[in-house]
C-alpha cells in the first residue's frame, strides 16, 4: 500500500529520519514502534504528505505522493491523532461528517454511514450531538476514528491513539479498535512507544531508533532474535506492571 | 498606491457633504469665539439674501487648517486677521501693505474684503486702578518700573512679534516674566499676582475687569484687522454672496465686537447675538434658527457614527485578510504588523494633519486616519488567533483532504473568531475615542462640542460631547460582546467544567 524509499528528513540540523526504506503491506496492521524522538510520528506524517521529506520518494497505492493529487490521495487515507484531533467548534457528528458534507454527499447517505460507524466504534448515539469539550477522552478517540473512516479510506493511520487515556478506558478502546480493524480488513499503520500495544495490534512491527529502522518483522523475532543491543534494551525496558509488582512485594 | 486605494474606498463609501455640491455657500470659522460669532453674522446676512448656507462645523480648525481648506476650495469664506495672514501664514513673504496681501492671496484664488472695522491687536494691559496709581499710560512708561511682574501666554513670550521683540523695541527692564495660560493670566491679573499681561484688544474681559490697554507709542504691534476671506470663484458663481459679506466692511466697531464677545462669554447663544447685531446695524432682524439640544445631539451622533462605522468597517475588511497573511507568512507578517504598529505610534493629531495635503479636510481624511488607527488590533488579534490553533488540528484538517481555502473557512476562522472579535472590540473603542479629534479638521461628531468647550472653558459643552462618546463606546462594546453569541461557535464558548 505504501512504499517509502530512502526517506531522509532534517529539522534545522537535527536528523529526524535517516535513509528509511519501508514497504507497508495491504490489508494488515503495521506498528511503528520506538522511543520518543525516534522519528516514528514523522514517518507517519511523511506517508500522509503532511511532512515533505528532504530526499526520497513515497508512493501510495502505486502513485507518488504529489501536490497535484494530494487531496484525492488523502481521501483514501484516514488519520487519527492523540486525543482525536477534533475541531472544538463542531459537534461530534459535525466532526465526523465534515468531509462528506464538504464533498456534497446526499443526506441519507451521510446518515446511513454515520449510523454504521457509530455501531462500529461502539459509541453511544447521544454523544454525537455534543461538543468535543463535553465528551471524555475515550469518546473523543472513538469520534476521531469515525471521522477518519467516514469516507471509507483504503488505509488508516493512527498516531498514538491510546496515549492519553486512563488504563480502563484504554483497555476498552484497545479491544474495540482491534475488532474494528479485523472487521474492516484495511491497511492500518499505528504509531506507539508501547511494546504491549504493538504485540496486541501488530501483524508486522517496525522498530525505529534515531531515525533509522533497526529491526522489523513479527514481534517474536524482535524478542527472540534481536538485531542489536538496542532492541534487547528496548524490549527489556518495557516490562509489564505485574513484574514490577512482583518485585515490590518480594 | 496604498493611499490611492484607501481614498478610493472611502470615496466609494461616503460622499462628504463638505466637498462642494449644490449651491450652498460654505461659511466656516476658526476655533475661537470671535470668528465663530462673525461666521454666524455672515450666515445670517447670506440667508437674508435668500442664499443657502452650509454652516455645519463652524469651528473648522486652527488658522493653518482653515487657510489650507479655503486654498483647496473646500470652504467658501471665513474671517481672519491681516496680522495673522502677514505674520503667520505668509511670514516668509515679507508683505507690507494691504495691496501686497491682496496680491499674495489672489495667487491662491482667495479674495479679501476691506477691513470690517475693528482690529483685534495685541496690547499690554493692566488694571485701570493699578495703572493710574503708577502713572502708566504708554508702553514706554514701563521702562521706569523694573519690578513689575508680567504674565504672558507661552506663545507670546517666545515670539519675535511678542515679548522678545517688545522688550528690544522699548528697552524694557522687567525680569519677572511668567508663562501662563491666557485665561489664567486674567485671573492672576485681577488677583494682583501679576501687574500686566498681553491682551487681545477685543477680549470681553477688558471691560468686565476694568482693564486698560497701554498705548503702543512706538507702533510695535502689527495690525490685526478683521477681514473676510472668500474664494475668488464666488465673484462669478455667487456674486450676491460676495456683495452680502461686503456689507460688513467698516460696519463692525471695536465696541460692538467687544460687546458681542462679552455676551458670548456669558453663554448667550451665538446665533442670537449675531442676529441682534444685524438688526441694530442693518435694521432687519434675520430669522434665527437655534438647533435644540436633542436635534444637535442626534446630528452629532449620526456624524460620529458615520466616522466610526465606515472607518471600522473598512478596517475589518482590510485587517482580517492582512491578519491571515501575517499568520501564514511570518516574515511578511512581521512587516505588516510592524507597519501597523508604526501607524499606531503616530499621535492622532499629527496623523490627521498629515492627511490634509493628501485628502484635504473634512470627513474623508478623518475616516482614513481612523481606519489606519483601527488596523493594528484587528490584524494582530486575527494573526494571534490563527497562530494559536494547535498543529495537530491543522494537520488533521489537511489529512482530511481540505484545501487551504476550505481549511481557513471551515476550521481556522471559526476557531480564531473569539480572538478576532476581541480585536474588533478593541479597535472600536479606540476608534470612538479618537474620532473626537476629527472635529479638529472639520469632520464633526462628538469632538465638536468638546473642542468648542475647550476653547470657551465651558465644562457643560465639553461634557455634551464627552459623555455621549463614552456612552457610545460602552454601547458598541456591549453590542459586540452580545454578538459573540451568534458569531462565536457554541463549542468554543462551552466551559468544560460545566
Amino acid at each position: 500500500m505504501f512504499e517509502l524509499r530512502n526517506i531522509s528528513k532534517q529539522y534545522v540540523s537535527v536528523t529526524i529520519l535517516d535513509d528509511v526504506t519501508l514497504e507497508i503491506a495491504s490489508g494488515q496492521t503495521t506498528v511503528l514502534l520506538g522511543p520518543s524522538g525516534c522519528g516514528k510520528s514523522t514517518l507517519l506524517r511523511v506517508m500522509l504528505g503532511l511532512v515533505r521529506p528532504d530526499s526520497g520518494e513515497v508512493r501510495f497505492a502505486g502513485k507518488s505522493i504529489a501536490v497535484d493529487c494530494i487531496k484525492e490521495q488523502r481521501g483514501k487515507m484516514g488519520y487519527v491523532v492523540q486525543d482525536g484531533g477534533l475541531f472544538p467548534h463542531f459537534t461530534c457528528a459535525q466532526n465526523v461528517t465534515l468531509m462528506a458534507n464538504h464533498r456534497g454527499w446526499p443526506r441519507e447517505r451521510i446518515e446511513a454511514r454515520l449510523e454504521e460507524l457509530t455501531r462500529l466504534a461502539q459509541l453511544s448515539p447521544e454523544t454525537l450531538g455534543r461538543y468535543p469539550v463535553e465528551t471524555s477522552g475515550g469518546q473523543r478517540q472513538r469520534i476521531g476514528l469515525m471521522r477518519a473512516l467516514m469516507l471509507n479510506p483504503e488505509a488508516l493511520l493512527l498516531d498514538e491513539p491510546l496515549g492519553a487515556l486512563d488504563p480502563i478506558t484504554r483497555a476498552d478502546l484497545q479491544r474495540d479498535l482491534r475488532s474494528a480493524f479485523q472487521s474492516l480488513k484495511k491497511t492500518v499503520v499505528l504509531v506507539t512507544h508501547d511494546l504491549a500495544e504493538a504485540a496486541y495490534f501488530g501483524d508486522h512491527v517496525v522498530l525505529l531508533e534515531k531515525g533509522r529502522i533497526v529491526q522489523q518483522g513479527v514481534l517474536r523475532d524482535l524478542v527472540q532474535r534481536p538485531a542489536s543491543p538496542f532492541v534487547t534494551q528496548f524490549v527489556e525496558s518495557q516490562r509489564g506492571p505485574w513484574e514490577a509488582l512482583r518485585e515490590a512485594i518480594a | 498606491m496604498k493611499n490611492f486605494v484607501l481614498s478610493a474606498i472611502a470615496c466609494c463609501l461616503f460622499a462628504s457633504p463638505s466637498m462642494g455640491e449644490s449651491g450652498e455657500v460654505r461659511v466656516k470659522s476658526k476655533e475661537d469665539t470671535e470668528t465663530t460669532l462673525l461666521a454666524h453674522v455672515i450666515a445670517h446676512l447670506l440667508r437674508q439674501e435668500g442664499m443657502q448656507v452650509d454652516d455645519t462645523h463652524f469651528r473648522f480648525g486652527g488658522s493653518p487648517v482653515v487657510w489650507k481648506a479655503i486654498g483647496a476650495g473646500e470652504i467658501d469664506m471665513y474671517v481672519d486677521y491681516t496680522g495673522t495672514l502677514t505674520n503667520q501664514i505668509f511670514a516668509q513673504q515679507g508683505i507690507r501693505d494691504e495691496a501686497g496681501l491682496r496680491r499674495e492671496l489672489a495667487k491662491y484664488g482667495v479674495g479679501m474684503t476691506k477691513p470690517l472695522g475693528f482690529a483685534n491687536n495685541y496690547a499690554i494691559g493692566m488694571r485701570r486702578a493699578r495703572a493710574e496709581e503708577l502713572g502708566i499710560h504708554r508702553l514706554s512708561d514701563l521702562k521706569n518700573h523694573p519690578k513689575l511682574v508680567l504674565g504672558f501666554s507661552n506663545e507670546f513670550v517666545n515670539r519675535d512679534d511678542g515679548w522678545k521683540g517688545l522688550r528690544r523695541q522699548y528697552g524694557l527692564p522687567q525680569a519677572d516674566v511668567r508663562g501662563m495660560d491666557h485665561r489664567v493670566a486674567y485671573e492672576a491679573l485681577v488677583a494682583g499676582t501679576i501687574d500686566a499681561m498681553e491682551l487681545y484688544t477685543t477680549d470681553a474681559e477688558i471691560r468686565r475687569f476694568d482693564l486698560v490697554a497701554l498705548e503702543d507709542d512706538a507702533h510695535f504691534f502689527p495690525n490685526y484687522e478683521a477681514v473676510i476671506l472668500y474664494r475668488l470663484e464666488l465673484e462669478k458663481s455667487h456674486p450676491a454672496a460676495v456683495a452680502a459679506c461686503r456689507k460688513l466692511e467698516g460696519r463692525l466697531s471695536q465696541s460692538a465686537m467687544i460687546e458681542m464677545n462679552d455676551r458670548a462669554l456669558a453663554k448667550d447663544p451665538m446665533p442670537i447675538i449675531a442676529a441682534d447685531f444685524i438688526e441694530r446695524e442693518f435694521g432687519k432682524r434675520p430669522d434665527v434658527y437655534i438647533e435644540s439640544s436633542a436635534r444637535r445631539l442626534w446630528r452629532l451622533t449620526i456624524e460620529h457614527l458615520t466616522l466610526v462605522g465606515i472607518s471600522l468597517g473598512a478596517a475589518i475588511l482590510i485587517g482580517l485578510p492582512l491578519g491571515v497573511i501575517s499568520a501564514r507568512r511570518p516574515r511578511l507578517g512581521q512587516m505588516i504588523i510592524g507597519g501597523a504598529g508604526v501607524i499606531q505610534t503616530i499621535p492622532a493629531l499629527a496623523l490627521l494633519v498629515f492627511m490634509i495635503p493628501l485628502l484635504k479636510t473634512g470627513t474623508l481624511p478623518a475616516i482614513v486616519a481612523l481606519f489606519l488607527y483601527s488596523l493594528l488590533p484587528i490584524i494582530n488579534n486575527t494573526a494571534a488567533g490563527l497562530r494559536s490553533i494547535p498543529r495537530p488540528l491543522l494537520e488533521s484538517a489537511d489529512a482530511l483532504g481540505l484545501s487551504h481555502a476550505a481549511r481557513l473557512r471551515l476550521i481556522e476562522l471559526p476557531m480564531a473568531s473569539p480572538s478576532i472579535l476581541t480585536g474588533i472590540r478593541t479597535s472600536a473603542v479606540i476608534n470612538i475615542g479618537t474620532a473626537t479629534l476629527g472635529a479638529l479638521i472639520g469632520a464633526g461628531g462628538y469632538g465638536q462640542p468638546i473642542q468648542t468647550g475647550l476653547q470657551m472653558m465651558d465644562h457643560g459643552e465639553i461634557l455634551f460631547g464627552a459623555i455621549p462618546a463614552a456612552l457610545m463606546a460602552l454601547v458598541v462594546q456591549g453590542l459586540l460582546t452580545w454578538s459573540e453569541r451568534f458569531l462565536v461557535p457554541r463549542g468554543l464558548r462551552l466551559n468544560p467544567q460545566q
